[in-house]
């Protein structure tokens, strides 16, 4: 189910942030809402931002763990799945098509 | 011409009449007023402001000034009234002045929306401002009232104003407001500056407030480059800590003590973080104001 779903950041001209020590702090402009995200959170939204198209939660554990040297195993897929559901929820994030 | 320069008669009888145009920095407050506890404090704590020509333009027009009506007799009160609207509830006659300077600040925190307004005391070294972000009762006021009787320039006590396209802080030197216990230590520390008569029972307990040291009311149009940003946070016995604060932390903090960083949207968004990040972030806490001020005037003489 998880596997099935793509995701997809908002335009990249809605929205800024800026990066202080990995912490990313993000202007929603969509919203109006800033937002302070840990680094899990700012790598995924970074990569869902800029490359604009919907990706799926493995692929973007694996592109995070190739970056990072982590390895892309299940805890990285269900660590990066809530933080997608949490980036839903303040509306930085959208389920695409599948 | 400035405040000192009017005898106590005819300041009297000018804020009694057309009202005097008071110069604060950028901008200009014509007050109104025939309580004679209102003109007493105005001729202490402004002494050295400016005052324009009663017909030329100014930013706000209030005026404090007792109930008419039964009112008048049944309760002894006063009304702050800003472009002849009340926002405020009747406060008892006492608390006049305090009630022009929240008056005042309130002016400028819903309207001067051309900058980013932080709930921020800021103080200026060399034109380098340190600003000093805390909510009431940590001890900012304080905390700011003894830098600049040690020499450090008021810029604010209240208010941080960010000119957003400068990334400038602009100077708003008005009187210290200073509360409860924090009036006896500035009396201690620093027995030559001015204070107003304490004014007790308000909803922030009791009120004095201090006169801004001269040379700032002078240089109040001079802006200053944000170059330290300080959360400080006094409590009793504490030692003296001065410690780096998360960049991202301190951008959220500083929105958080924001008027009006809503409104300002992606610009404020873009202030903000640059604020953040051309400042060094810290946390501070504090319980003996000599070491403090020494602690700022070690950061400020070692900065670059």
């Amino acid at each position: 189910m998880q596997a099935a779903v793509k995701w997809q950041g908002n335009p990249a001209d809605r929205v800024c942030w800026r990066n202080w020590d990995g912490e990313l702090v993000v202007f929603n402009d969509l919203t109006g809402y800033t937002h302070l995200l840990n680094p899990l959170a700012g790598l995924v939204l970074r990569r869902l931002t800029e490359s604009g198209a919907a990706r799926g939660v493995a692929e973007l554990a694996e592109s995070i763990g190739r970056s990072e040297t982590i390895e892309p195993d299940a805890e990285l897929i269900e660590a990066v799945w809530v933080v997608l559901t949490d980036l839903e929820r303040i509306g930085l994030a959208a389920r695409g098509p599948a | 011409m400035i405040v000192a320069d009017l005898p106590a008669p005819e300041l009297y009888q000018r804020l009694a009449g057309p009202g005097i145009a008071l110069r604060t920095g950028i901008l200009v407050n014509v007050i109104h007023s025939a309580i004679p506890a209102v003109a007493e404090a105005i001729a202490l704590l402004y002494s050295n402001h400016p005052i324009e020509d009663s017909d030329g333009f100014a930013d706000f027009h209030v005026s404090v000034r007792s109930p008419v009506g039964v009112r008048r007799w049944l309760r002894r009160q006063v009304l702050f009234e800003f472009d002849g609207a009340q926002p405020f509830r009747p406060l008892p006659l006492p608390q006049a002045f305090p009630m022009l300077e929240w008056g005042l600040n309130w002016c400028v925190s819903n309207h001067c929306n051309n900058f980013l307004i932080f709930h921020a005391a800021v103080v200026a070294h060399e034109n380098r401002a340190l600003i000093l972000a805390a909510p009431p009762g940590y001890g900012k006021s304080t905390l700011c009232a003894a830098l600049v009787n040690r020499g450090w320039r008021l810029l604010s006590d209240e208010l941080t104003l960010i000119e957003p396209a400068s990334g400038n802080v602009t100077p708003l030197a008005r009187p210290i407001s200073l509360k409860n216990a924090s009036i006896g230590v500035i009396r201690g520390f620093a027995p030559d500056a001015s204070l107003s008569v304490i004014v007790n029972d308000t909803l922030k307990g009791s009120v004095a407030h201090m006169r801004p040291p001269v040379g700032s009311v002078r240089r109040a149009n001079e802006p200053a480059k944000p170059h330290w940003i300080v959360f400080p946070r006094f409590q009793s016995g504490a030692p003296t800590t001065l410690s780096p604060y998360a960049k991202a932390r301190a951008f959220m903090q500083l929105a958080d003590n924001a008027f009006n960083y809503n409104v300002h949207g992606k610009r404020g968004f873009e202030t903000v973080a640059d604020l953040v990040s051309s400042s060094s972030c810290y946390e501070f806490s504090y319980s003996n104001l000599n070491e403090a001020v020494s602690m700022f005037d070690a950061l400020a003489k070692s900065a670059p």
